[in-house]
């Protein structure tokens, strides 16, 4: 397997962070919708795992070592460089999310990229997501009330791994 | 006299970082205070939609700290409760959310994400393969976001959700958009290298500081210092 990237792996993976610049920044409307309806935990499974999807995507589509981190660092980056209310803290959340989903395929020596490292690169980017959030959000919500957000942005993440691993295979099968 | 934007991304992560490590209300709002207000002076007129919508997420932070927070009952007004978490988990949230803004009005309104690239690539030394992706995504932000409003479009032509909420729906919205994106994507890759893109020399020319970027580093040095000191001294104790 070759780890040199090429030109237009680089390309490929500047493709993803542009899409999902724009989907994360879209996303917050369905994000809203949905605790407007059902509350902020169902906020967090159904919608969640879209800030997570760009680490499988990327690393489905160009199966090189260091595409899951890139591909979520980058569409982190593209987001913080917006002016948008989180600013740069965008790209601390791209930046965490990234390394875990990496961990996803590195646990298996970059020999695998199916179903099932897309799904723990959904879920395992749950973990710094939480943490930042516990930095940032403590003093309103309870240790409780994390402990149930990180199942479900877990679960969210995996949901949504497994989808960005299906649209992946589905755009290059019809290559 | 312009700060070279390296440093204000530096900056704008310094600020960001502060935001998510600091506790002492104090020491947030000596920080959110004074650069909200360096923010709202520099690009308070431009971007005042991002104004609105931190109001907006003003109010989402205080109706979570009114359903979450813990600690005594204060006030009942009715069937809403303050405790005494809420109160202060508002004001420390919202103080971090002020720090987290006030990096993006100061960096947006001094400089800009082009601006960024080139001195990142030529002051600090970024590689070029990665200077050559973010600024690549930039370009292309823009006509995805018009490609997505158009799948929206055609979404809503045939009767579909507008506002995605199912995979289903997502399946449907991002298959398209990723599709078009590669296609422009690998032709774009093939494009550049067939330009030389991998045999191209970058000019380093090393961060040469000047005034106002030693003005930056002193403003970070003299808030760490400040935070670091209310961090070790708070004036109020907080329940």
């Amino acid at each position: 397997m070759s780890y040199r990237y090429t030109t237009v792996d680089l390309a490929i993976l500047a493709v993803v962070a542009a899409v999902f610049g724009a989907v994360f920044t879209f996303a917050w409307t369905p994000y809203y919708a949905v605790k407007a309806i059902g509350g902020k935990f169902a906020a967090v499974l159904l919608t969640y795992g879209i800030w997570y999807m760009a680490a499988p995507l990327a690393a489905t589509l160009v199966r090189k070592p260091g595409a899951a981190l890139l591909g979520e660092t980058l569409a982190g980056f593209i987001e913080a460089l917006l002016p948008q209310v989180g600013g740069f803290s965008c790209l601390i959340y791209g930046l965490g999310q990234g390394i875990f989903s990496e961990i996803a395929y590195a646990a298996f020596r970059y020999k695998k990229y199916g179903l099932l490292q897309a799904v723990l690169a959904g879920a395992l980017p749950a973990l710094p997501s939480l943490v930042l959030d516990i930095l940032l959000w403590s003093s309103v919500y309870p240790p409780s009330v994390f402990a149930v957000l990180f199942v479900l942005a877990a679960a969210s993440g995996a949901i949504y791994g497994a989808l960005s691993y299906l649209i992946a295979s589905k755009i290059t099968l019809r290559r | 006299m312009k700060a070279s934007p390296s440093m204000l991304f530096i900056y704008g992560l310094f600020l960001t970082l502060m935001a998510f490590l600091l506790r002492n209300i104090e020491a947030l709002a000596l920080l959110a205070l004074l650069n909200f207000t360096i923010g709202i002076i520099l690009g308070g007129k431009k971007f005042k939609m991002l104004l609105v919508a931190f109001a907006i997420s003003l109010a989402g932070v205080l109706t979570n700290a009114l359903v979450f927070a813990g600690g005594e009952p204060l006030w009942s007004l009715g069937f809403i409760v303050i405790r005494k978490g809420a109160v202060r988990g508002f004001i420390e949230v919202s103080l971090k959310l002020t720090l987290l803004l006030s990096a993006t009005l100061i960096f947006s309104s001094l400089t800009n994400p082009r601006d960024l690239l080139r001195s990142l690539e030529s002051e600090l030394g970024v590689p070029k393969q990665l200077s050559f992706m973010v600024s690549l995504s930039l370009r292309l932000f823009r006509i995805f976001e018009r490609d997505l409003a158009e799948i929206q479009l055609i979404r809503r032509s045939r009767g579909l959700r507008v506002t995605p909420l199912t995979l289903s729906d997502w399946e449907s919205l991002l298959t398209p958009l990723l599709s078009i994106g590669l296609e422009r994507g690998r032709w774009i890759g093939i494009a550049a290298e067939l330009r030389g893109f991998s045999l191209r020399k970058i000019e380093r020319k090393g961060l040469k500081l000047q005034l106002s970027d030693i003005a930056l580093i002193a403003a970070m040095l003299a808030q760490t210092a400040a935070a670091v000191f209310l961090q070790l001294n708070p004036l109020i104790c907080w329940p």
